[in-house]
């Protein structure tokens, strides 16, 4: 599993390690049920603090894209990715609707919205 | 403490050997001006300080500081190096014996002890010196203790009664003040924080 | 629930020296993990080190090194320390070096002490007074590592060392990071290198410790907000933590990053350094 970290992103360490480990799967280099590495290790691989990796599984767990067993350690999720693509897809919406109607509220018409969505998704 | 004693003969084979040298010219001298019974303290002071420079040494090499992150004792560790003196000094005393030998003059029995008497009188005080004083100071130590030894020579000197005096007097009372430095030592390094 | 164990636990420890004191500094070191301590020269890293490894029985507060609330030959036997510049008597080499230690350490391993000279390349004939600084500090590191230690003390070892050898030093300490037993702190002016390895900050300040936390939270919570004065007035003083002045710019020290950059969404907030949070609890000011 080859995860590349950027030490200068404004992007927490953690948050760059569940982005990639994420496309990973909706790309299927990573197959529902393919075991990653123990956080130990793979803190060692990327060279950064235990405590990172652990708060990027921990991230990853709730977000049900691993599964992780005391003693066996951490799996990719077996439930269908879809699924998974299905319910992001749903919390996008819903985040989407609540920028709308702030929108709406303060007069920012859809081109504006358009506009701004364009910056914030391209930029960083 | 096995350790430490291997540790001090590592250390000091290099000094230890020069200090032979040299003791091996001067008391070649000696011998030849025919004052050959100095050679015995010559030798043992020579080599006898040379290993309790060591102490200095570890210091400076930041040993000291390590070994007491070490499973060790502060009594084990001054042990070590009261052993090892007293290796030291016997031994040169033996080298001293056999250059002796090689003398044709008299040399009276009372002689053979003093040597290592002195040569502990010497340690009794030159040990605790260099543990206590700094490092700039060592030669403080080094003073005092010659002195000192020469003080009591010279008392044992001027009150001559008999031969015992020298013979068993003399020697006991240099390992009982040896002893009495190693045991106060090891109190005040262990009521110390250092 | 699992229970924690400590490489070092360590509650309202006070101890006094001849030259220096240390008020009632307390932070743990789980095991597992590495804790970095970082502090200007004289605020009482050293000190802290110091009073850890000279535990006696009358210590206030609670102490604890390797579970155990005194420092016996049994626990030093699994401590390695590493201090800075010369460890050893330098007229030994490695060969004679091992003779020594094999015979005052219990657990002396001479295979994995032999097999790390070898792993990093140090001549076992050399006199180790013909080493290199670098050569010196792999040395003890690798001394540290071979009598069953579990937990590694590192006080400014690393100071003066090139980045490549200080490289290698975190791949030692990350490789033995990996049994969760092993603990390492690691007293650093070298805030780069705790930053990549380090598990939890311990900021020592006037004698005491000032800050204990993860190093995620440290890094990612804090930031520096830049603006000018017009912009600084406008700033809730509350979120102000301290603030550096440099001619006409305001330097301001934040917490919760996020929070802020969305309350401040024109300013300029930067990502944080350990020597930034350093410096700003130091030099800064908190005049508002």
């Amino acid at each position: 599993m080859d995860i590349i970290i950027s030490n200068t992103s404004s992007k927490p360490i953690y948050e760059q390690i569940t982005n990639q480990i994420k496309t990973m799967v909706m790309n299927n280099e990573l197959h529902p049920g393919d075991p990653l590495p123990s956080m130990r290790s793979l803190a060692k691989t990327l060279r950064i603090s235990v405590i990172t990796v652990q708060r990027a599984y921990e991230d990853l767990t709730k977000d049900r894209f691993i599964e992780t067993t005391v003693g066996k350690g951490s799996f990719i999720s077996k439930e269908n990715k879809e699924i998974i693509k299905e319910e992001k897809q749903k919390e996008i919406e819903e985040h989407l609707e609540q920028a709308i109607d702030l929108a709406k509220e303060t007069g920012v018409d859809l081109s504006e919205l358009t506009k701004l969505l364009k910056i914030l998704y391209e930029g960083e | 403490m096995k350790g430490l004693i291997i540790k001090d003969l590592y250390q000091c084979k290099n000094n230890i050997i020069v200090s032979i040298l040299t003791s091996v010219i001067i008391s070649s001298f000696c011998l030849l001006f025919q004052i050959e019974y100095i050679t015995p303290f010559i030798i043992t002071t020579l080599i006898g300080t040379t290993l309790a420079h060591s102490i200095i040494t570890d210091k400076k090499t930041g040993w000291s500081t390590t070994e007491k992150t070490m499973p060790l004792d502060k009594k084990e560790i001054i042990k070590s190096k009261y052993i090892m003196y007293l290796l030291t000094i016997t031994f040169s005393y033996i080298i001293g014996i056999i250059i002796l030998e090689f003398s044709e003059s008299y040399i009276s029995e009372v002689f053979y002890f003093f040597p290592i008497s002195s040569g502990l009188i010497l340690g009794s005080i030159l040990i605790p010196s260099n543990y206590i004083l700094g490092i700039d100071k060592s030669y403080l130590g080094m003073m005092l203790s010659i002195l000192f030894t020469i003080f009591v020579l010279l008392l044992f000197y001027f009150f001559y009664l008999s031969d015992i005096i020298y013979l068993i007097m003399f020697p006991f009372l240099s390992i009982l003040f040896y002893f009495l430095s190693y045991k106060w030592l090891v109190e005040a390094k262990i009521k110390s924080k250092n | 629930m699992k229970e924690e164990s400590y490489g070092i636990k360590i509650e309202n420890l006070s101890k006094k020296y001849e030259d220096f004191e240390l008020k009632d500094v307390s932070f743990n070191a789980p095991c597992g993990s590495i804790v970095g301590l970082i502090g200007e020269n004289g605020a009482g890293k050293s000190t802290t080190i110091k009073a850890i490894l000279d535990l006696t029985e009358k210590e206030s507060g609670v102490v604890e090194i390797l579970g155990s609330a005194t420092l016996d030959k049994e626990t030093k036997e699994h401590i390695g320390v590493v201090f800075e510049g010369n460890n050893f008597p330098e007229e030994l080499n490695a060969k004679e070096l091992n003779n020594v230690l094999k015979n005052i350490y219990k657990y002396w391993n001479e295979e994995k002490f032999y097999g790390l000279l070898y792993d990093f390349k140090l001549p076992i004939q050399k006199k180790i007074k013909d080493y290199s600084r670098g050569m010196k500090m792999k040395l003890a590191i690798l001394v540290a590592l071979s009598h069953g230690t579990k937990l590694l003390i590192l006080d400014e070892a690393t100071n003066g060392l090139d980045p490549i050898i200080r490289e290698e030093i975190l791949d030692i300490l990350l490789d033995f990071i990996q049994d969760e037993t092993h603990t390492v702190l690691f007293s650093s002016h070298i805030t780069s290198d705790l930053e990549k390895i380090a598990d939890y900050i311990v900021f020592i300040k006037n004698e005491t410790v000032f800050l204990n936390a993860s190093k995620d939270e440290l890094i990612y919570e804090y930031g520096i907000l830049k603006c000018k004065k017009e912009d600084f007035d406008k700033i809730d003083k509350e979120d102000i933590i301290t603030y550096i002045k440099r001619e006409n710019i305001y330097e301001i020290l934040i917490y919760d990053k996020k929070e802020k950059k969305n309350k401040y969404k024109d300013l300029n907030i930067d990502k944080v350094t350990l020597d930034d949070i350093m410096l700003m609890y130091i030099k800064g000011s908190d005049e508002k």
